[in-house]
């Protein structure tokens, strides 16, 4: 489904990423740990085509197509969604139409009809609720007055929305408290199939718990320094990356 | 102190000239109180000139050009109903003015409530309804100089509106000035718009081209609110790109009056829309908000004057102008609290959003203080747009014109979510709409 090979990028001129491989079939769920500045947040970017990432070699294959020739919306469409560690906030743009106009731009590029308003109010209300999300949220604009929390969860409702084959999960823990952190897990774990994937990017193992991977891959220094299953994880939980020869910028 | 040294400025006596040769044909030549007026606007005009940059009030707007321009009073011209139509709001009772004239045939006016009256100000400044005139030139001092003189001197027509006490008037009034393509016209309009105690209405003014002409419209509002009194002011300024147009809304606002203005300026190669409030009674209060959406180079300013008078008074204004290829805008906010003017609660606020590097926002705030229990603020932006923003959106699937579109629409929402009157908001709403639609490349901003 994914397949990402020697893959270099810099930002600012500087090389983040120094030839990282992975590959992801249909249905796995991947974590990737690692260090603060090992080029976790950066590989998200890369794959969902942020502007300033800029790839100097090597290539993303996504079922079938380059990845790297596809604009940032075209991406999504191909079912990439990257759930940001900060959703920004947009004031002035209300969160219903900016789910509605991103399912449709989906649904068209899929060659979708377009939902018609009454279905979009029926599914996002169901959605909301499924993730115990106060839908009087989303008369609000998008992301503004937000708690940390409620951003997670309204990302994790764009993602339930757009029913990604890729769900790329950007530290997607950071900053939640334990119930909210299950409602985010629980809206992950809903949306698993043997077509779907994710790449579950984080710091700790917490989130492992509940998304439970298939594997587990260390980034250091802009390359895969090991990989393997969920046991992974738990060892570098309990002695830190210093098992790899790594040292943790981030007193854990 | 001379703006320019008028004598010899040949503008001004073109103007003059023009004066001396039609004065006699203009509405209300056979009263020797309007002729009273049209002269003390003359000498007011020899005397001091049109305004050139040195003048700290029109120091970024640079009428030259305009001055260069030859134009001409326009041939009547034959427009349909069906011209009109686009710019026509529903609901509303519509006066119609074709290259600077009123037609009725065109106009929507049966039926007017009662204490409401409209006359056009060709009609009321001749024998058929001077009273309707009683007071034109009060509000827009007749002896200040500059454009307002000039369009005193030369006033032709425009609407008259009267609402009397203790009336609401439910229905939008909209004046519809066209400019037909007739090459290089010039119109001197005069509205006037008397809203009696405790009485409500809301004026729209359009202000439209059928064609690209390179008119040039100088407008004069006046407006009278009583104690008590609304008065909603909307004006889209969306004539054709080689278009001039120069407004100036003069109000007096008595106490416990509220008025509230709204302009959309879109239109014109150079638009200048000036604003002078006068909050002449205790617990007065206007609200002033306008966008400019500008392009190519396009000039578009905005100029207010408030003038806290008296004390307890409110004033708010949020100006926010969009700005793409090289065009430029401009606004100045003076805000002037008399000394016994104490309690005034002054707030003012112009945002601008940046879509090309090449396109200029200048941004002038003036608060003349001198009362010492006073609110007043000011504030101005410049910026682009927020790319964290647009990523986002981008990421969850909105092609990249789309997302700019988005967020250029919630930069100027909030001032237009608070129109109450359907129709207009749906007609402003429009033009927004249309003049994104031909928004089509990200540029890299400043």
């Amino acid at each position: 489904m994914l397949s990402i090979k020697n893959l270099h990028a810099t930002v600012h001129g500087k090389e983040i990423l120094q030839g990282v491989y992975l590959e992801i079939g249909a249905g796995e769920v991947h974590a990737i740990m690692g260090p603060n500045g090992s080029g976790k947040s950066t590989l998200s970017y890369v794959l969902s085509g942020r502007e300033g990432y800029e790839v100097t070699d090597g290539e993303i294959i996504y079922n079938g197509k380059n990845l790297l020739e596809l604009e940032v919306h075209e991406r999504a469409g191909e079912g990439i969604f990257l759930a940001f560690q900060y959703p920004v906030e947009i004031p002035g743009v209300s969160s219903m139409n900016f789910l509605r106009t991103s399912l449709n731009s989906v649904r068209r590029y899929r060659g979708e009809d377009e939902i018609s308003a009454v279905d979009f109010l029926k599914l996002v209300r169901a959605t909301a609720k499924s993730l115990e999300m106060d839908d009087k949220l989303l008369q609000r604009p998008v992301n503004v007055g937000f708690s940390g929390g409620e951003k997670k969860r309204n990302e994790v409702l764009q993602m339930s929305l757009l029913e990604p084959s890729l769900a790329v999960l950007d530290e997607t823990d950071s900053g939640l408290d334990i119930d909210a952190l299950k409602a985010v897990a629980d809206g992950v774990n809903a949306l698993r199939s043997p077509e779907r994937s994710s790449l579950v990017i984080t710091h700790y193992q917490r989130l492992l718990s509940y998304i439970v991977p298939d594997y587990v891959h260390v980034l250091a220094h802009g390359k895969i320094a090991a990989s393997g299953d969920k046991s992974l994880a738990l060892e570098l939980e309990k002695n830190g990356y210093a098992m790899l020869g790594l040292e943790d910028t981030e007193a854990a | 102190m001379s703006l320019v040294q008028p004598l010899t400025d040949p503008v001004v006596k073109k103007y003059c000239d023009q004066f001396a040769a039609q004065g006699a044909q203009l509405p209300g030549a056979e009263h020797d109180g309007i002729k009273s007026i049209r002269e003390r606007a003359q000498s007011a005009l020899s005397r001091e000139g049109l305004p050139t940059r040195r003048v700290e009030s029109w120091k970024y707007t640079d009428l030259r050009n305009l001055h260069r321009a030859e134009f001409s009073s326009a041939p009547e011209a034959s427009v349909t109903q069906a011209d009109i139509a686009p710019f026509v709001i529903d609901h509303a009772f519509v006066a119609v003015f074709v290259d600077g004239r009123f037609v009725p045939t065109l106009s929507q006016l049966d039926e007017l409530p009662e204490g409401l009256s409209f006359s056009s100000l060709a009609d009321a400044l001749s024998d058929k309804d001077l009273e309707a005139a009683n007071g034109v030139g009060e509000i827009a001092d007749v002896d200040q100089p500059g454009l307002a003189a000039l369009n005193t001197m030369l006033m032709q027509d425009g609407g008259v509106c009267r609402v009397a006490d203790n009336v609401s008037v439910e229905m939008p009034i909209q004046l519809v000035f066209v400019v037909t393509d007739n090459s290089a016209t010039e119109s001197h309009l005069r509205n006037f718009i008397v809203v009696g105690a405790n009485s409500k209405a809301t004026v729209m003014q359009s202000y439209v081209s059928l064609g690209a002409s390179s008119s040039f419209c100088n407008v004069v509002t006046e407006a009278d609110l009583g104690q008590g009194a609304n008065l909603r002011s909307v004006i889209l300024q969306d004539q054709s790109q080689t278009a001039w147009h120069i407004g100036l809304t003069s109000v007096r606002v008595s106490r416990d009056a509220h008025f509230d203005s709204f302009v959309l300026s879109a239109g014109g190669r150079l638009a200048r829309n000036e604003i002078r409030i006068r909050l002449d009674g205790e617990g007065a209060d206007c609200s002033l908000n306008g966008i400019a959406l500008v392009r190519d180079r396009q000039h578009c300013d905005n100029t207010t004057d408030v003038d806290h008078a008296m004390s307890h008074c409110h004033s708010s204004q949020i100006y926010k102008n969009v700005l793409d290829d090289r065009a430029h805008t401009v606004f100045q906010g003076r805000v002037h609290v008399a000394p016994d003017a104490q309690k005034t609660d002054a707030h003012q606020m112009n945002r601008n959003l940046l879509l090309s590097r090449n396109a200029q926002a200048d941004s002038k705030p003036e608060l003349i203080i001198h009362a010492d229990d006073v609110k007043c603020s000011h504030g101005a932006t410049v910026g682009d747009l927020d790319q964290d923003a647009l990523f986002y959106l981008q990421s969850r699937g909105i092609d990249a014109v789309t997302a700019q579109n988005m967020m250029v629409q919630a930069f100027v929402a909030e001032l237009l979510e608070t129109m109450p009157e359907d129709s207009i908001r749906s007609c402003l709403e429009a033009r927004m709409s249309s003049w994104l639609e031909n928004l089509t490349l990200i540029k890299e901003a400043a």
